[in-house]
């Protein structure tokens, strides 16, 4: 990295010099993409092969070891199987209201922190905290705040006469997911944010500010100028919220475990479920693989959408 | 190395072991689920007397938490590499060992001197005559009350049966103030006391040759009790249906609860938060009309099948089932020991709140342990109970899924059992 | 909007800064009440009805989980684990991304795409092949091991920010390097790289942080305190006895602690650096 690189490559005597031309030749890309995907592809290749497989087996590990290839049977028990179909049930509900949540929040945020204030850049760091919190901690403290016996958020909402009973808001069957929605909410919204906040700050100074303080053509200006101009920024970050909404299980895991009863069980969840403590890993790979096969579908979406290197 | 073997003065059982099982040597890594810090104390102080009585033995003690277990254990299993020794919860002893991960050690229990003192619990870590894991301690099942909530409601007697204990959590309970008789646990873990209920109102549930013996109007019995001591009785805290370990006690400690279940596990705890004697006192619990409300659920160390080092694992194992190790324990943590010789120990003698535990050695059942008794009571039983709780299910459309699923889990345990019998047949 | 200008700022002018600051509060309010709780004593935390007040407060908890608890070592792995998963996905990422963003070969987007993969292949399905691979790597319980699941899980950021980076970054300057001789190397590294190591800070901070926080790997391909991270030694110390309430929410705020001062010294370069580089693709 020192003078040799200086120097004119044709110049050089090296006796990396047939690795440098393929570095300054047509396929130097390639050279520089290997070792990550690489990484990328055998760590896909195997659980992606192993998981297929094993959708199209009964492998129940109480039975011993091995599997036997069944075919579809997997994907036809999950029809009749009234737990999956809750669970499909809830996860929808997550995703769209979680979405539409995260989104909209996430919009108005956007809208505001563009604004040229004071200390703007520092609350932007403020708001975004919340996604850097770990899963962990987020959902204990939480928990903590909405807990029925010493929970402040629960106290402040009953001194304004909203209260969950004495049962709490956690054992309410309607009620718990959208309590672990909420907490989604403050936990990933500034996602939405961020992202929408530099498709605002990309669109030019003079079209970003309504010209008239007017309430309705403030909207109008929003509505007709703003929002298509960051649409296809709204579609990119929408498509990722849905798969970070579905794969990503932890909150619920650690808040409600599916509780009470079965009523927020998710589909990753069953999915754990059946495989580690039902041990029958055909039937929760096939789920997975559902799930996967849904949320690829969302990654078709995803690139008719974005278009990736559309701009050459 | 003889020296260092006869230095050893207070462990004379791994001194035998020594003689009789070829002496380990080399890393050791040990697998336990315990999260406690009394547990994590009383693990380091028992590493260091292992470290002592077997120095050629490297011992590495680490914990995976209860809720990972499975998925590490199965993890371990498909990739054939994993610890030594693994600890074993006699609730999920049939599980792992159809799983594939323990190793079969009958001939080291044999030719261990101190296999006697524990031969009581080790039928428990016992399947088809063979051996799999050496018994730690035991979990007593037992009743926590509160002298001051007693007296205040005017209970004279302890009870003994359940309805004596439905009418003591009645008795205690005063909404208005607060109070309440009965800390339930109906949230995580909660699914325990469902089959400790159908148990007392049904006797055995399942036979040993995996034939279902839980009958639909016993668990109707046993759910409608449970359910409405929680819904019609209102005697317990009503945020029952998410109250894990922490909320059962922390509404015991703080007086919204009179009375509390758990096992003996919790004994030095309750103990730095109430005193024995004066405010708290440990009772049996209630009988039921066919058995008594809750199990003895031993606990033992086994090894793992794939380890390379099975003499060190089994060195390890048979140290915990020593007399020192379990006195130790004892003490730290209160688990009772399944080792006869540490169970002589003073500290039992002259703590009078282990005379329950005694008493209660000789009327509790053993627990249940069969393939898919975890995901039973767990994924069934709980859940349908929480239903229940919030009304979107009656006690007997409850009882009806999980006797279903109980018959479900018993032919599918069957069948395995079948096949696992001729898949061993001459090995 | 044409006379009263700085005189008298229009009333949505003050509806935004409200906006603004509920914005502010919502976010670190709840984080502030966990720190306020990790002060108090367990049984004012309990007294009912919760009650407000300042005195009592005290770092007891704080050097009680320092003292009881293995969060010290804890802590030094993790911190081991981020840094190496951030030099190396930095490395591995930087080049790709500006393969990925200099060269124009077809089937660009499906190697994008590739990178993505990763992130939609459930959880459930990779614990268990991925604890044997480690295995059959001999990686089980070290820092390759997990540092190595990490970087592949940072990589799809890592590319496509960096990509996103050299993207918005004039060609002609590589341009004038190469024509004074310099190799494509050379010049990504003298003239490319120094331009965007604003968006470098950004990303490296966002790769330390998804490595800090995880908990599904950090699980599975460790088990002793040797090489176990610190959110996973949360989860076990919280465990299924759970902790008084005043030392949980010290562990928590402890365990946030890296994050805040990480944010803290480059939170605005990345929040400027995540929303320039996303949107280039």
């Amino acid at each position: 990295m020192s003078t040799r690189t200086a120097l004119p490559p044709k110049k050089r005597k090296s006796p990396y010099r047939g690795f440098h031309s393929i570095l300054e030749g047509k396929y130097f890309a390639w050279v520089l993409l290997v070792p990550s995907l690489v990484l990328v592809v055998t760590f896909i290749f195997y659980p992606l092969y192993r998981g297929i497989y094993l959708s199209f087996t009964r492998t129940v590990l109480l039975e011993g070891p091995g599997s036997t290839f069944i075919g579809l049977e997997n994907f036809r028990q999950m029809f009749k199987d009234s737990l999956f179909l809750l669970a499909t049930k809830n996860t929808l509900i997550f995703m769209v209201v979680g979405l539409i949540t995260q989104l909209a929040l996430g919009l108005a945020a956007a809208m505001l922190l563009s604004q040229d204030r004071k200390y703007i850049g520092l609350i932007r760091v403020l708001v975004v905290l919340p996604w850097f919190t770990p899963p962990v901690v987020t959902a204990y403290m939480w928990r903590f705040i909405l807990d029925q016996n010493s929970g402040v958020l629960i106290k402040m909402l009953e001194s304004v006469g909203i209260s969950f009973g004495p049962a709490g808001l956690w054992s309410n069957p309607d009620l718990a997911i959208y309590a672990v929605l909420f907490v989604d909410l403050w936990a990933s919204y500034p996602f939405f944010m961020l992202f929408l906040l530099a498709g605002i700050q990309g669109i030019p100074k003079d079209m970003r500010e309504s010209t008239s303080v007017d309430g309705a053509s403030s909207w109008q200006h929003f509505r007709y100028v703003i929002l298509p101009l960051i649409s296809p920024v709204i579609v990119v970050s929408s498509i990722l919220g849905v798969i970070h909404l579905i794969n990503s299980p932890t909150l619920v895991l650690l808040m409600t475990n599916g509780g009470p009863g079965d009523s927020t069980t998710v589909l990753p969840l069953l999915a754990f479920q059946v495989a580690f403590q039902m041990y029958d890993f055909g039937y929760s790979s096939a789920i997975s693989v559902a799930v996967l096969a849904a949320i690829a579908g969302f990654a078709m979406v995803y690139i008719r959408f974005a278009r990736f290197g559309k701009e050459d | 190395m003889a020296g260092a073997v006869a230095s050893v003065g207070s462990s004379a059982t791994s001194a035998f072991a020594a003689r009789t099982n070829k002496k380990g040597t080399g890393k050791m890594t040990y697998w336990n689920h315990f999260t406690g810090a009394p547990e994590r104390a009383a693990f380091a102080e028992t590493t260091e007397a292992f470290k002592k009585a077997s120095p050629a033995i490297d011992a590495d003690i680490q914990t995976v938490t209860n809720d990972d277990w499975m998925a590490k254990y199965i993890a371990s299993t498909t990739a054939k590499s994993g610890p030594d020794a693994v600890m074993i919860d006699v609730t999920r002893f049939t599980d792992m060992l159809r799983i594939g991960g323990l190793r079969d050690i009958t001939t080291y229990n044999k030719q261990w001197p101190g296999k006697d003192a524990v031969a009581g619990d080790t039928p428990a870590f016992s399947f088809n005559r063979k051996v799999y894991g050496v018994p730690f301690f035991t979990f007593i099942d037992w009743t926590y009350y509160r002298k001051d909530m007693f007296e205040a409601a005017g209970i004279k007697k302890e009870p003994t049966t359940l309805e004596e204990f439905r009418a003591a959590a009645i008795a205690c309970t005063n909404p208005s103030k607060g109070q309440y008789g009965f800390a339930m646990r109906g949230g995580s873990g909660g699914g325990g006391f469902i089959v400790n209920v159908l148990h007392a109102y049904n006797g055995s549930l399942m036979s040993p040759s995996f034939k279902a013996t839980l009958s639909l109007d016993a668990a109707v019995e046993a759910m409608r009790f449970w359910v409405n001591l929680a819904v019609k009785d209102k005697a317990v805290v009503p945020t029952v249906a998410t109250d894990g370990y922490a909320q059962i006690f922390s509404n015991f400690y703080t007086g919204k609860a009179a009375m509390v279940m758990h096992h003996g596990g919790s004994f030095i705890d309750v103990g730095k938060n109430l005193k024995y004697g004066s405010e708290v006192m440990t009772l049996a619990r209630p009988n039921g009309p066919k058995g008594q409300l809750g199990f003895q659920a031993p606990l033992a160390n086994g090894v793992f099948q794939h380890t390379k080092n099975p003499d060190a694992a089994f060195e390890y194992a048979s140290f915990l089932g020593s007399p020192a190790a379990q006195t130790t324990f004892l003490k730290g943590t209160g688990y009772f020991p399944t080792s006869t010789d540490a169970a002589k120990d003073k500290f039992i003698a002259d703590n009078r709140q282990f005379d329950t535990a005694v008493a209660s050695l000789k009327t509790l059942p053993k627990t249940y342990t069969f393939p898919g008794l975890t995901a039973w009571r767990d994924l069934t039983c709980l859940p349908e109970f929480q239903k229940c709780l919030t009304g979107s299910q009656t006690p007997e459309g409850a009882a009806k899924v999980i006797v279903e699923r109980l018959n479900t889990v018993a032919k599918a345990a069957a069948a395995a059992n079948r096949k696992y019998y001729s898949d061993n047949r001459g090995k | 909007m044409t006379t009263t200008k700085k005189k008298k700022r229009p009333i949505s002018y003050h509806l935004v800064n409200v906006g603004i600051g509920f914005l502010a509060i919502f976010a670190i309010m709840p984080l502030i009440w966990t720190f306020y709780t990790s002060l108090r004593t367990n049984v004012d935390i309990n007294k009912f009805p919760t009650k407000f007040s300042l005195s009592n407060l005290s770092f007891d908890a704080y050097v009680g989980v320092w003292r009881d608890t293995n969060f010290p070592l804890l802590i030094k792995n993790s911190l081991i684990v981020s840094t190496l998963t951030v030099i190396i996905s930095l490395t591995l990422g930087t080049l790709a991304g500006y393969a990925l963003s200099r060269s124009k070969f077809k089937g660009r987007q499906n190697v994008l795409l590739i990178y993505l993969a990763i992130r939609l292949v459930p959880g459930v399905l990779l614990l268990i092949p991925i604890y044997i691979f480690m295995n059959t790597l001999g990686l089980l319980d070290s820092y390759a091991g997990l540092t190595l699941a990490y970087t592949t899980f940072t990589l799809p950021a890592t590319v496509w920010l960096m990509k996103g980076f050299f993207d918005s970054l004039p060609p002609d300057l590589e341009n004038a390097a190469r024509i004074d001789g310099c190799s494509r190397m050379g010049a990504m590294w003298r003239v490319s790289i120094p331009l965007v190591l604003p968006g470098l800070a950004a990303t490296g901070t966002l790769t330390a942080i998804t490595a800090w926080n995880d908990v599904l790997f950090a699980l599975m391909l460790t088990s002793s305190d040797r090489t176990r991270t610190w959110p996973v030694g949360l989860k076990e110390m919280i465990g299924e006895f759970q902790l008084p309430w005043e030392a949980l929410t010290a562990t928590a705020m402890l365990s946030l602690l890296p994050v805040v001062i990480g944010f803290a010294l480059v939170g605005r370069k990345m929040v400027a650096g995540i929303t320039a580089g996303s949107l280039k693709d």
